[in-house]
């Protein structure tokens, strides 16, 4: 080994003694703050009560995970002022709930709107919250039997949860002919619950039951006119028996109507409208003269109405229009009576009973394309709707398809100027006062629907998010610029641009250093395109993801759709780092070739794959490296080039990319040297000390590169005097070797002496003659 | 003394062994045994009666039998065929060979038949004698090829045939048929030229080796047939031949008294010319209860034992049946008249004074206790509850106790557990909420006593979610149209109709256009994904036809007995099926529902299978099964109506005890049926006795076995004793049959063992209580037999206890043997 080497291997090893304790400490480190290393988000799970109160202050629970340090809220709701709840013991400190006051105004309709959470974390998932002018009271967790029901007072809501194979009993007082509505808010709050519900006798005889209801899914409801002064029990389980904390209800019980639509289903942004509340249970209920702002923002109104005596309320969802709103005109039950329909426009209709068909005519030109999208379940109407576009003639033209979960739409093109018609009926015949219905008529235009795979973006503090964003593009296949609306400037993007019929993108978001740790933002990614000469613009969907959120609720309210909350954590870890080993790295004249190691300290449970590149090299001189792969910790770098480089250092440097959850990270070495050596390096090294009038052997050893294969004479330049050993030795082709044996006369002095050799090889056809480091060899006395 | 009284410890523990020791016993099985042909005494019959009355031949190949009646003064018929005299006037234009008229000559001529000093004279016409007599194809060569059975099922009708020759099953495809009997093969299965040469005609007859052995003899009419359609040409029927429309059997029902016991059948076939003609020698015959009455080729009847039996006839796709009786003196045999309770008893009793049939005594207060519990309830009375039954003085009690079951929530959770069978209620068919939501929808309407008509058409007309509208699940189990019309078939019509699908019915009356034409009131079902995960949305689009797969011919909706119905327009055709099936004089659908609760409630159904109606599985009871369906229509399709008149009826409480004359009877209901508790009754009968219940996952603590809404509990207890899959809508999935398995559950079973050990279990707690052994004996036989223990019994039991050392040992093993029974296993 010559001076060289051992000296690299000996700060090698000294380093990397130092750096295994370094990482020992960082690791003891890493396992004790695994949890705080890298950003760890605020959960919600749910809150407690369900409800806030309009027009008072309602402390809410939440409840959920990483919520310590949390920095400030975000709600749906139009109007809400929050703060979090002074006088609450360590609130805001506590990693599994925190309590915050919301005020709501009075005129706040009741109905289910989205909140989330920030902390210097992040941003937390959406959370339904319901607005509930009935007072809630909380599940005692005793009530599983009739005879340990808890007592209610009427009106009120229970906020609880079902346990597994169990039931929850309520039991309240009430006198003869009052009216009681039991509703179960479950689902629609995203809880996983399938709720039943029994109101039982006083002696446990059922009176009425409900399971899943029209037009509010897998909720329930039922109204029930009390015969019999006396006490009743309400039972609610979920309805396989499944049940945790999350199989929570908000259950109502008072004086409320039971509606779950209007008609028409539509309010005018610029007019006025009359809408009628329907339901189950809702007649007596005062029309409602709706001015939707056109400001109002997304395409849905919370609506809530109740008895002009009674306490509570129920709600609905009505659509938010700017389209000519037109209502049937009955009896339109054929083709002759059909009722006008003027183009582009919304109709409302109703099935006032089973098997009523409704037509509408239309006038429309050769070469029209129109669409027509019908709205009921996600408006709160049961029905399920059957379309047909006919013929003046009573053909069929264009049918809607009914195989999957939308609402229906027809597609369809207009052969020849002339009068249509358009059949609605329900799918499955049924009618009555909530069998009400929307179609929306529009001229078709090309463009394109998006969808994002989040609902909630969070970033270390100058860190990056990534989404996926999918594509449904309808007859355009041009580029869409995909940009992020609320989250100010200074962000940089990638992935943003869907090419030439592209059906999806990563999309990947740097955020600007001014976004500090715990701001929370409600952003939405909005794709940009010009069609022809019209500039076309959507938002990306989140209702995929809502779903899943919410238990499978198929319709999420709707003005979460495409809110995504943004969020910054803090800075995000080193997660490795790189040494070259050696540290100065050898490159073989004649040969023209070298090694070395590139070696990766990882960090933070970072196991994944970085990549490698090799920069600076002298001219000639390229490296092969790969990188190193997930889970290993090295990899061989091999160069290779120009042969005729004089001796001398080069400086070159090695820089590492990877990502680890998302967050890209660089690490240079910039400074490796490059020292240009012959061929074969010698070194010698004595076994141990020359004996006065003994033998030592001395150890040589080469060191080959590239094509330096052959044998190679090594001689030693001067040998001490009385010190004797062979001229020369030749190691062997391919060995790299050999001992010389020296010996000691007994007249040679005693002390120490510096020794060399030199070694002679011919490395392609070049002779090349190289000394080693000097080594020192001690001469003792016997 | 008792049926079960145990009288020694030993006898009680043997009583283990006899889990399995009810076995099926044949009717009047010590009568059974070979045919015996007696000589038929004539007497004097006060007129004799003929059919045909008339006779028209109007074919060379023409014949008609003759089958003659006599009638007599007491009421009585019987067949005199073989005893008379039957003499043409004129032999030129028509003979008489072996009782049957064979044309001569085309002119008239009468035939004379005599007996008993009676004659009768029949008029001949012949004509057509000069025309050549082509074979039909159709109703020559198949319907001889059928007759000798070469195209059954288990020889060249089966689906890939034999020996490398296939037929259609029985003929259903002619098509097919002249494919293969007259192009493949090379062309040797039929030699038009040499017809003997034929391979048909030379395989059966064993000319050449025949793997099916002889089934054809020169002198079969079917030989001649074969034979004369292969010189002929071997062709196939032009499309605008006679059709045969349908057959008419004589006679259609009788009843005959020993020794009167024979009886030669006339099967005549009406074609679509308006000719009639005389297929008994090639019509194909079964009978119902061979061990009642054998029938052989030529169509003639003997009847061996007391008993009835449905004679099916068959040609081609054409049948019907002759019902006949046969009654015999019993010796030693006297009727007295026992109270009838109410119309069941009239048509039981009529049946069983008839039959020579005494029926048993009444059963006793505890075992009617028990009885009528286990069948309404599906669980044992309390101890309290049997108690208080048999100290009741009150003459009304059992009338009162069955109004009181009939209206307790535990009978609508049992017999939805019954319904659950049949609908096929299990996750993988519904999803794990729809089992839920589809059983509480069957509790519900049972509790209400939702009115059968209305049940069935909830079921057949459901749409929408399937968890919104939870009977929309019937179209998830039947996810597509052919299970639809095997399923809606064999629960409301009681018709096992899945043959037809490929092809005719071998053994029945339907078709594969039935088939497929039942199933086009169906085939617009459609189905897609609902809103939730699991969730299904079911409706009927506004088109949609079936097509046969075997003719390519689009089906038009078909009603049985009623033929196809026009149903044109977009409506959905379930509808007017539903309005078929739910009118009153549909013959099927009371039937099979009423049917199904005797079954259920007499161990046996008057019907039975109780879902397999059909030509040649006739009622036992003919009488009784109409009268109950009537009943049940008159009341409105109301199955508690028909559960109270049953449970009311004599019939249902007479004792399980057989006397001398009842002892072999096992289908006219002259005893009760002991039969093993169901799987579900029967371990909740265990809890019961033991006080200790059963947990099931994913229910409630307390739920009851007969509570589950489906099998995916995962029981093994209930799996041994027959718990059913619900892969399948028959009832014949739930296991009665009793098998080692169940034997080793009961003796040493960890179930049982841990009931009977269990630290608070109903004997520890009495113990604890301070309770005597007597005490605790007593209830135990209270809450197990629903009666008190005998004194013998308990001397038994305290001996055995005394002897054992421990006291509370001793106590559980007359806990165990109890739980092993027969009294406790069996319904009784």
């Amino acid at each position: 080994m010559t001076r060289l080497m051992r000296a690299t291997a000996s700060v090698w090893t000294m380093d990397v003694s130092l750096v295994c304790f370094g990482l020992f400490l960082c690791a003891v480190i890493g396992i004790v703050a695994a949890g705080t290393a890298l950003a760890d988000p605020p959960s919600l799970s749910y809150c407690l009560p369900a409800a806030a109160a309009p027009g008072k202050a309602t402390d809410i629970k939440f409840i959920g995970g990483n919520l310590a340090g949390a920095t400030g809220m975000w709600s749906s709701l139009p109007t809400c002022a929050h703060e979090m709840t002074p006088g609450v013991e360590q609130n805001g400190t506590k990693a599994d709930q925190v309590t915050y006051r919301l005020t709501l105004p009075s005129e706040v309709p009741v109905g289910i709107y989205g909140v989330r959470l920030a902390t210097t974390e992040g941003v937390s998932n959406v959370r339904l919250l319901m607005v509930d002018d009935l007072a809630s009271v909380a599940d005692n967790g005793a009530n599983k039997s009739v005879a340990t029901a808890q007592e209610l007072s009427l009106p009120v809501a229970v906020d609880g949860f079902c346990e597994a194979e169990s039931y929850d009993f309520y039991k309240f007082t009430a006198v003869a002919g009052q009216r009681v509505s039991l509703e179960c808010v479950a689902r629609r709050l995203g809880s996983q619950l399938d709720p039943v519900i029994r109101l039982l006798d006083s002696v446990g005889h059922e009176l009425a039951y409900s399971d899943d209801e029209p037009g509010i899914g897998a909720d329930c409801r039922l109204a029930y006119r009390i015969k019999q002064a006396g006490v009743y029990f309400v039972e609610i389980r979920d309805i396989r028996y499944v049940g945790d904390a999350n199989h929570r209800y908000h259950l109502r019980i008072g004086d409320f109507p039971l509606a779950t639509t209007t008609y028409p289903m539509a309010g005018n942004k610029q007019a006025t409208s009359r809408l009628v509340f329907c339901g189950p249970d809702a007649d007596g209920l005062p029309p409602l003269n709706l001015v939707a702002a056109a400001s109002v923002p997304g395409d849905q109104l919370p609506l809530s109405a109740k008895y002009a005596d009674g306490q509570g309320s129920a709600f609905v969802r009505a659509a938010a229009s700017r389209l000519s709103e037109q209502i049937e005109l009955e009896p339109n039950d054929t083709p002759e009576k059909s009722s006008p329909l003027n183009l582009p426009g919304a109709i409302n209709g109703r099935f006032e009973q089973a098997n009523d068909r409704d037509y509408f005519q239309f006038d429309a030109k050769k070469g029209q394309r129109l669409i027509f999208t019908g709205r009921t379940r996600s408006l709160g109407s049961p029905s399920d709707l059957f379309m047909r576009v006919l013929k003046a003639d009573g053909g069929l033209l264009a049918e809607a398809e009914d195989s999957g979960v939308d609402e229906g739409v027809i597609d369809v093109s207009i052969p020849a100027d002339g009068s249509y018609r358009l059949m609605v009926e329900d799918l499955l015949r049924r009618g009555g006062p909530d069998h009400v219905y929307r179609v929306v008529v529009e001229p078709y235009s090309a463009g394109f629907s998006l969808a994002i795979d989040t609902e909630r973006f969070n970033a270390p503090k100058s860190g990056v998010f990534v989404a996926k964003v999918t594509c449904t593009r309808r007859d355009y296949n041009g580029p869409i610029a995909l940009s992020l609306e609320g989250a100010g400037d200074g962000l940089v993007l990638t992935g943003n641009t869907l090419g030439e019929g592209a059906k999806e993108t990563v999309l990947n978001v740097t955020l600007p250093p001014s976004v500090e740790p715990g701001r929370l933002m409600n952003v939405r990614v909005v794709g940009r395109a010009k069609i022809g000469d019209v500039e076309f613009q959507t938002t990306a969907s989140t209702l995929g993801v809502l779903r899943t959120a919410f238990s499978g609720l198929e319709y999420p309210p709707a003005d979460l759709d495409g809110a995504i909350g943004l969020g910054a954590g803090p800075l995000f870890p080193e997660f490795f780092e790189l040494a070259a080993a050696p540290a100065i790295v050898p490159y073989a004249q004649i040969v023209g070739g070298g090694t070395f190691k590139i070696q990766a300290k990882r960090l933070n449970k970072f196991d994944e794959k970085v990549n490698l590149a090799v920069e600076g090299l002298p001219p000639g001189v390229t490296a092969k490296v790969a990188a190193i792969d997930k889970g290993k910790g090295e990899v061989d770098v091999e160069l290779s080039g120009v042969a005729a480089l004089a001796e001398g250092e080069h400086v070159f440097r090695v820089i590492g990319t990877a990502t680890y959850q998302n967050q890209p990270k660089r690490v240079v070495l910039d400074k490796i040297v490059l020292r240009v050596v012959k061929p074969v390096q010698v070194g010698i090294t004595p076994v141990g000390a020359l004996v006065v009038g003994g033998k030592q052997s001395i150890k040589v050893q080469l060191t080959r590169y590239g094509d330096a294969k052959g044998p190679v004479v090594v001689r030693f330049k001067q040998l001490p005097l009385g010190v004797t050993g062979p001229a020369e030795v030749t190691i062997a082709e391919g060995k790299n070797e050999g001992t010389i044996e020296l010996a000691a006369a007994a007249d040679t002095l005693p002390g120490k002496t510096l020794l060399a050799a030199t070694a002679t090889a011919s490395v392609k056809d070049r002779a090349v003659t190289v000394d080693s480091e000097p080594m020192a060899l001690e001469i003792n006395k016997p | 003394m008792r049926l079960f009284q145990f009288t020694s410890f030993a006898a009680m523990l043997s009583a283990v062994t006899a889990i399995a020791a009810l076995a099926a016993t044949t009717a009047f099985g010590e009568e059974s045994g070979a045919a015996v042909l007696e000589p038929i005494v004539v007497g004097t019959p006060d007129k004799i009666d003929v059919q045909p009355p008339q006779i028209k031949l109007d074919t060379p190949r023409r014949r008609m039998h003759l089958v003659v009646s006599g009638m007599y003064a007491d009421g009585a018929m019987q067949d005199l065929s073989r005893a008379t005299e039957l003499i043409s006037k004129d032999e030129k234009i028509a003979k008489v060979e072996h009782g049957v008229v064979v044309p001569v000559a085309n002119g008239t001529t009468q035939v004379a038949a005599r007996v008993g000093g009676k004659e009768v004279m029949v008029p001949v016409e012949v004509i057509g004698q000069e025309r050549p007599d082509q074979v039909s194809f159709q109703h020559g060569a198949l319907v001889a090829l059928s007759k000798q059975g070469c195209n059954s099922g288990a020889c060249h009708g089966s689906p890939s045939g034999k020996g490398g020759f296939r037929m259609s099953l029985r003929a259903y495809d002619e098509a097919l048929d002249i494919e293969t009997l007259v192009r493949e093969a090379f062309n040797r299965r039929t030699n038009a030229y040499e017809p003997a040469a034929s391979l048909l005609l030379r395989k059966p007859t064993m000319e050449v080796p025949h793997g099916g052995g002889m089934k054809l003899k020169k002198s079969d009419p079917a030989y001649e047939l074969l034979h004369d359609w292969i010189a002929q040409g071997c062709h196939a029927d032009a499309a605008d031949a006679p059709k045969c429309v349908k057959v008419d059997v004589f006679p259609r029902q009788r009843i005959y008294k020993r020794p009167a016991h024979t009886q030669q059948l006339l099967v005549l076939a009406h074609f679509s010319d308006g000719t009639v003609r005389d297929v008994t020698n090639l019509a194909c015959y079964s009978s119902s209860d061979e061990a009642v009455a054998t029938v052989d080729a030529g169509g003639f009847v003997t009847g061996l034992d007391r008993g009835e039996s449905a004679i099916l006839v068959r040609y081609l796709e054409k049948m019907e049946t002759s019902s006949l009786m046969f009654l015999k003196e019993v010796e030693g045999f006297k009727w007295s008249d026992a109270p009838k309770n109410n119309f069941v008893d009239n048509d039981v009793l009529d049946k069983l004074r008839q039959l020579q049939i005494l029926p048993s005594e009444p059963c006793a207060d505890d075992e009617f206790v028990r009885r009528v519990y286990l069948d309404v309830i599906g669980e044992l009375p309390t101890v309290a509850e049997a108690q208080a039954f048999l100290a009741d003085a009150d003459p009304a009690k059992r009338t009162k106790l069955i109004d009181s079951l009939l209206g307790r929530p535990e009978y609508a959770e049992f017999w939805a557990l019954k319904w659950g069978d049949l609908l096929r209620l299990r996750n993988s068919k519904v999803s794990a909420a729809g089992v839920h939501k589809f059983h509480r929808w069957i509790e519900a309407a049972l509790r209400d006593n939702m009115p059968y008509d209305q049940f069935a058409r909830d079921l057949l007309t459901a749409d929408g979610s399937t968890f919104a509208n939870p009977p929309a699940n019937y179209f998830r189990t039947a996810a597509e149209t052919n299970d639809c019309t095997e399923t809606t078939s064999q629960l409301f019509l009681g018709i096992r109709i899945q043959c037809a699908k490929c092809h005719n019915h071998p053994f029945e009356r339907w078709t594969q256009d039935n088939y497929y034409g039942i199933g086009a009131f169906f085939n617009r079902i459609q189905r897609k994904p609902g809103g939730s995960p699991d969730e299904l949305v079911v409706w009927s689009a506004r088109s949609g036809e079936v097509t046969q797969p075997r003719t390519g011919k689009q089906m038009k909706p078909w009603l049985p007995l009623k033929g196809d119905a026009d149903l044109p327009g977009e409506d959905d055709r379930r509808d007017a099926f539903v309005n078929w099936l739910t009118s009153a004089d549909n013959p099927f659908f009371a039937k099979v529902e009423v049917n199904r609760i005797w079954g259920h409630l007499i161990g046996r159904g008057i019907v039975e299978p109780v879902d397999d109606f059909r030509d040649s599985n006739p009622p036992s009871n003919a009488v009784l099964l109409d009268h109950l369906a009537k009943d049940f229509v008159e009341h409105k399709f109301d199955r508690k109506h028909v559960l109270r008149t049953i449970l009311n009826s004599r019939t249902y409480q007479v004792s399980s005890r057989k006397n001398d004359f009842n002892k072999n009877d096992v289908k006219y209901f002259s005893h009760a049926t002991t039969r093993l508790l169901s799987a579900e009754q029967l371990l909740d009968a265990i809890c019961r006795v033991t006080d200790v219940a059963e947990k099931y996952a994913g229910l409630p603590a307390g739920t009851r076995a007969t509570q589950l809404p489906s099998p995916d509990v995962d029981n093994y207890f209930l799996k041994v004793f027959g718990q059913p899959a619900r892969e399948t809508a028959c009832q014949c999935e739930r296991s009665s049959d009793s098998n080692l398995s169940q034997a080793l559950q009961m003796i040493n079973g960890p179930l049982v063992h841990s009931k009977v050990r269990n630290e608070k279990n109903r004997l520890r707690t009495l113990v604890t209580a301070g309770k005597n052994d007597k005490e605790v004996i007593s209830e135990l036989y209270l809450a197990a037999l629903s009666r008190p223990p005998s004194d013998a019994e308990i001397e038994v039991s305290t001996k055995h206890i005394a002897a054992s050392g421990d006291r509370t040992r001793g106590l559980e093993d007359v806990c165990w043997a109890l739980l092993n029974a027969n009294e406790f296993l069996f319904q009784h």
